[in-house]
């Protein structure tokens, strides 16, 4: 079944056939992980909100038909609106999945890649630092389009959005970036080591 | 050299993590299905916030092991005993078709209470100001159940705009163990990162849109109309399964944290005294005793409730407790095992203000 098309496999989720949807989870965890990852800059809470966002995806199954041959469009959509009411609710915001038993220091991946993680996570608060400083909006389209490799299409479809207001706010995100980076220069950078917005009320 | 701009290259999602999250998705896909159609779509369930635990945790939870022994068996007593939850007294919903009526005018003189009480919107770089006290239950889940069990203290304080810009601060107290075993699988799961285990304070800043801020001013104040609109899952912010319970869960979500205007409000209320299955709690007390009337709806084992203020309809607090014991939910019927009291909020002029904000 590992050759099938995304469309029928969500068309076989769709009949209650779980081992499908299993299948789409294998083929494209490991994106949504990782563009949530880019979002969060925490690789553990990137693994709770692709489980949320696949939740989130199988509940949604009959709402959502999949035009697309791939699923992915529709699964970043989702991603982002999970990542987005991730924190606005008390109550919702807790109800995402529940972390899974953190990984035993003898699981060999784990262990040797943990010191490279550890640095990943430090440069991507990094860098959103400054990222969220732009409108969520344009977060979003850069995020989509810059660190995802998706196409203007896809994430026109994924955000809901038509096409030229991708392009426009794609242009407008990278400029305001590229300033924000600009203004923060190398005595400023002791500014931007904590992901923690500050400078929005100070 | 300023920041970067080019993100870490991507990583695998380490392969034996991947498996087990499939496994954990396709538990969960079954007993979705498993679950009789009238149902909600989940368990709800408050879990995942950081962990924190340190000494004064630890007499408790030293205490709480005498009293209990092993995981499977804690008691209503201990549980009350490290949280200082005011146990319900017991409650047998009203029977129809009297229950509901009388749940019907108890609402409805709240919903015209809150169509009487003055208007707070937000507008331009104001914020909606609130702020909580809660204790939420932290499950480590592994596919087949909880594979342990903690409750967070949290004082929450949270500031959204009509952009969805806005601030969350929160003050998470130590963490509480219902038994010792508990305690011992936090304890070693994060024995590298104890830094996680104390109190602590989580500060989260978002610029425009980042908190979905839930605009409440251009939904029908027509308690059908907007009955309609929240069964159809079209309000913006909103969404999930159908059903009555989800109904309820939204209904809740409309009221917490965000400046529906009375009229809203009033509506909402009237459509909760219309929903099939709402019980009448009457006259009750949130968990820091402040006395108002509860309402709960009941579905996989767990009664949520909301507690409001009979004068002025605010939303004082909600709960949930255990209806029915199970294995995800291992505790006596009667144990609450999350609650938030709301304890002011108000329309203010920045994130740093708390003045304006009413009790």
């Amino acid at each position: 079944m590992g050759d099938v098309a995304d469309r029928a496999l969500w068309l076989r989720a769709r009949e209650g056939d779980g081992a499908a949807f299993g299948i789409l989870f294998e083929r494209h965890a490991g994106r949504i992980y990782n563009y949530c990852f880019r979002r969060t800059a925490d690789w553990a809470l990137a693994e709770d909100l692709t489980s949320a966002t696949f939740l989130a995806a199988w509940r949604s199954l009959r709402r959502e038909s999949l035009q697309a041959e791939s699923a992915l469009p529709l699964l970043y959509g989702i991603a982002t609106n999970v990542l987005r009411n991730r924190r606005r609710s008390l109550k919702r915001g807790r109800e995402a999945f529940s972390r899974l038993p953190v990984p035993r220091a003898e699981e060999p991946d784990f262990a040797e890649e943990a010191a490279i993680r550890v640095d990943d996570q430090a440069s991507m608060r990094e860098l959103l630092a400054l990222f969220s400083r732009l409108p969520r909006r344009e977060q979003d389209v850069l995020a989509l389009c810059e660190w995802s490799g998706l196409s203007y299409e896809h994430t026109a479809a994924a955000l809901g959005i038509p096409i030229g207001t991708v392009r426009s706010r794609l242009a407008r995100g990278r400029r305001r970036l590229r300033e924000l980076a600009a203004a923060s220069g190398p005595e400023d950078s002791s500014n931007v080591n904590e992901f923690s917005i500050e400078v929005n009320d100070r | 050299m300023s920041v970067n701009l080019t993100p870490p290259p991507e990583r695998e999602f380490p392969a034996a993590r991947l498996e087990q999250r499939k496994q954990l998705l396709l538990s969960r896909i079954e007993a979705d299905q498993r679950r009789p159609p009238q149902q909600p779509l989940y368990r709800r369930r408050w879990p995942l916030a950081a962990m924190a635990a340190t000494a004064a945790a630890a007499v408790a939870i030293a205490a709480t092991a005498l009293l209990t022994g092993n995981r499977g068996g804690p008691s209503s007593a201990a549980i009350v005993s490290i949280l200082r939850y005011i146990q319900p007294p017991p409650r047998e919903p009203k029977s129809e078709p009297k229950g509901r009526n009388l749940t019907s005018a108890v609402l409805l003189r709240a919903a015209h209470t809150a169509a009487h009480h003055p208007a707070t919107t937000p507008g331009p770089g104001q914020y909606v100001y609130t702020k909580s006290e809660a204790v939420w239950e932290v499950v480590q889940a592994a596919p087949d159940g909880p594979a342990a069990i903690a409750f967070q203290p949290t004082t929450r304080q949270i500031w959204i705009g009509p952009d969805g810009s806005g601030r969350i601060h929160e003050d998470e107290g130590h963490m509480l163990f219902p038994t010792a075993a508990d305690a011992a699988y936090f304890y070693h799961a994060y024995r590298n990162q104890l830094n996680l285990l104390n109190a602590h304070t989580a500060e989260d800043h978002e610029a425009s849109g980042g908190l979905g801020y839930i605009d409440l001013s251009k939904v029908p104040t027509d308690p059908a109309k907007l009955k309609q609109r929240i069964e159809n899952r079209t309000i913006p912010g909103t969404g999930g399964p159908p059903g009555d319970a989800e109904t309820f869960q939204i209904i809740g979500d409309l009221l917490r944290e965000t400046s529906a205007p009375p009229a809203v409000r009033s509506a909402l209320y009237t459509i909760v005294s219309q929903l099939p299955g709402v019980q009448l709690i009457g006259p009750t007390h949130d968990q820091i005793g402040r006395p108002g009337i509860g309402v709960a709806y009941v579905s996989r084992g767990l009664r949520d409730e909301l507690i409001f203020d009979p004068q002025t309809s605010a939303l004082l607090g909600e709960q949930q407790s255990v209806v029915e014991r199970s294995k995800w939910n291992p505790f006596p019927p009667g144990s609450v095992i999350g609650w938030a009291a709301y304890l002011a909020s108000g329309v203010v002029d920045s994130t740093s203000d708390t003045t304006s904000a009413t009790p």
